[in-house]
């Protein structure tokens, strides 16, 4: 029922989204051009021509791509939460995010070819940025010998903030031309495209399927790692296909959308607040969040200061801060 | 039989000797307390008992099957282990962390279905968690999180149940009430009880067998009377004792000089 409920309200946002613009569109006119381009029915007086580009070419591959990269981040800042049985883990301070978009400044400062052979080198670039970051996280956090599951974020933290700083310095020394293309990184949806959404679906549906097909596990890995093999449960294994899979989503979504904090960290948590410690729950759930989250993140980037944009990682934090430090004073006060 | 046999244990970690040389027949109707100091190995016989670390020279064989070479899913269906404090998700519902118990029965694509829960049910009935079936973990009290981990190892429905010191933060009380649970539980069940134990009364009174461990070394293994002498007491904790006997039951009563 919660499912219903919360694709009906992202479904909604998403046209409430698309609605609004420079040129405000109708809910009843967008409803009738959707419905009428997934040919479920014919009606008799044709939508205007210019907004049916406006939708279709302009506001409804923007919306969609937003709403792609917001579940993809709130499903991997879940998975990494439960991984690391540490709700301070998400895409962007366990350093995956950064590392994603290190590998990205590299490649378009070296000009190397995005795409050789058919294949786009921007994701593939992308995913093993990230996963040396958490690889080096993780080994950081093996060498010292912690046995605190803390020190993987610390070090991620570290880590995240090393590569920025590289990314940084190779951005400053970049050629004035390339600049402009290095915007993204910032993170925003300027130049949301079908093709974009296209190309980054199957990455967030082969890394969702994979994430949910471990959902009862990552449940009972929130016990200690000898609880959970005393349960059966073959720990090691299951964390380094949860790691990947999640670093391929998260890296996958850098890739278009450039660095988006927040949105990985506060959807799993308001979802835990809101409905528990299930993980069944927790990763669709946070998938929705995060889609919603980001939606509306990406109208008010692009309205509040017209017809100049914000990057939407500034609304992420400055919306995004406040309601999760509500949440966390109201859930505090519940528990006596 | 569920007998299990340790048969020449050692176990070094970073070149240090944990366990040395231990042997230990385990007859599968007793309930065994492993008893010494604090760093004389308990919890590590323990995890070498569940098969959850692997000792660099001898076996620990469950039915004389090694440990070592059970799949894990089978192994969770024999065999469990309590840790220490274990760790309580604080959102996640009573209910629901009782039934992470049954993982060794499902699978990716075969979730818990209704057997289950009217099982995790009446097991929550036995360990008198049911009125707080639908809190969440950090709603619930010490002595109670104890009962509900307790029973989320009796859901796992192994024949050996070993429990790393289940008193751990416990007020008289809920120390005599886990007890109880636990030799209640113990015959139930097919295979022998281990538990780590620090306090050699409560050891004592419920165990058949007694584990005495001095730095990784087996110092006496035998009844309670058999261990639980002044001598050994002394030598290995270092510590004078008077044992005395409860004039109500009969148990001993160990007591600082």
């Amino acid at each position: 029922m919660k499912y219903i409920v919360g694709i009906l309200i992202l479904l909604l946002t998403i046209i409430f989204a698309t609605s609004i613009g420079s040129v405000p569109i109708d809910f009843d006119t967008i409803l009738k051009s959707i419905v009428s381009k997934l040919q479920l029915w014919n009606f008799d007086e044709p939508i205007n021509e210019i907004t049916e580009t406006v939708i279709w070419n302009i506001r409804l591959p923007r919306v969609i791509l937003a709403a792609i990269v917001g579940a993809s981040l709130g499903l991997s800042g879940a998975t990494y939460q439960g991984v690391f049985r540490n709700p301070l883990a998400d895409p962007y301070l366990i350093g995956v995010a950064s590392g994603s978009g290190l590998a990205a400044t590299i490649i378009f400062v070296s000009g190397l070819p995005l795409i050789i052979f058919n294949l786009n080198l921007l994701p593939i670039g992308t995913f093993i940025g990230g996963i040396t970051a958490v690889m080096c996280a993780y080994m950081i956090s093996k060498i010292s010998q912690s046995r605190s599951i803390t020190t993987i974020i610390l070090a991620g933290v570290a880590i995240g903030a090393f590569a920025s700083a590289l990314s940084g310095i190779l951005i400053l020394k970049s050629d004035p031309d390339v600049r402009p293309l290095l915007s993204w990184l910032m993170g925003g949806f300027i130049s949301g495209q079908w093709n974009k959404v296209i190309f980054l679906s199957p990455y967030l549906c082969f890394g969702s399927i994979i994430i949910y097909f471990y959902a009862r596990s990552i449940n009972i890995l929130q016990l200690s790692d000898d609880h959970a093999a005393s349960l059966g449960v073959n720990v090691r294994y299951i964390r380094f296909i949860l790691i990947m899979a999640s670093t391929l989503i998260t890296a996958s979504a850098v890739s278009f959308s450039g660095i988006i904090g927040f949105v990985g960290l506060a959807s799993p948590h308001t979802v835990r607040l809101i409905w528990g410690e299930d993980y069944r729950k927790i990763l669709p759930m946070s998938a929705i969040v995060g889609s919603i989250f980001l939606v509306v993140s990406d109208l008010i980037s692009r309205i509040i200061m017209s017809p100049s944009e914000l990057p939407v990682g500034v609304i992420t934090a400055l919306f995004g801060a406040p309601f999760f430090i509500y949440l966390l004073i109201y859930s505090g006060k519940k528990i006596k | 039989m569920n007998d299990i046999n340790i048969d020449e244990l050692s176990f070094q970690y970073d070149g240090n000797s944990i366990i040395n040389n231990i042997n230990a027949s385990i007859k599968s109707q007793d309930i065994v307390s492993i008893i010494g100091p604090n760093g004389s190995g308990k919890t590590t016989l323990l995890k070498l008992i569940a098969g959850i670390l692997t000792p660099q020279s001898g076996n620990v064989l469950l039915s004389g099957s090694n440990i070592q070479k059970i799949p894990a899913k089978i192994k969770s269906k024999l065999i469990t282990l309590v840790p220490q404090n274990p760790e309580y998700p604080e959102n996640m519902r009573v209910f629901d962390y009782v039934m992470l118990g049954r993982n060794p029965y499902l699978t990716a694509f075969k979730w818990e279905n209704s057997a289950d829960k009217k099982m995790i049910r009446e097991i929550m009935s036995d360990t008198n968690t049911l009125k707080f079936i639908d809190r969440k973990l950090n709603e619930v009290s010490g002595g109670e999180k104890q009962r509900i981990s307790l029973a989320l190892a009796m859901a796992q429905g192994t024949r050996s149940l070993l429990l790393d010191e289940p008193l751990s933060n416990l007020d008289i009380s809920n120390q005599a009430v886990i007890m109880q649970l636990i030799v209640k539980n113990h015959h139930e069940r097919l295979g022998p009880t281990i538990l780590s134990i620090h306090d050699l009364t409560i050891a004592a009174q419920y165990s058949d067998r007694v584990i005495l461990l001095d730095d990784g070394n087996l110092v006496a293994y035998g009844t309670p009377n058999s261990v639980l002498t002044q001598q050994n007491i002394n030598k290995v904790f270092n510590i004078d004792v008077a044992i005395l006997t409860n004039p109500n039951n009969g148990n001993l009563i160990i007591s600082t000089n």
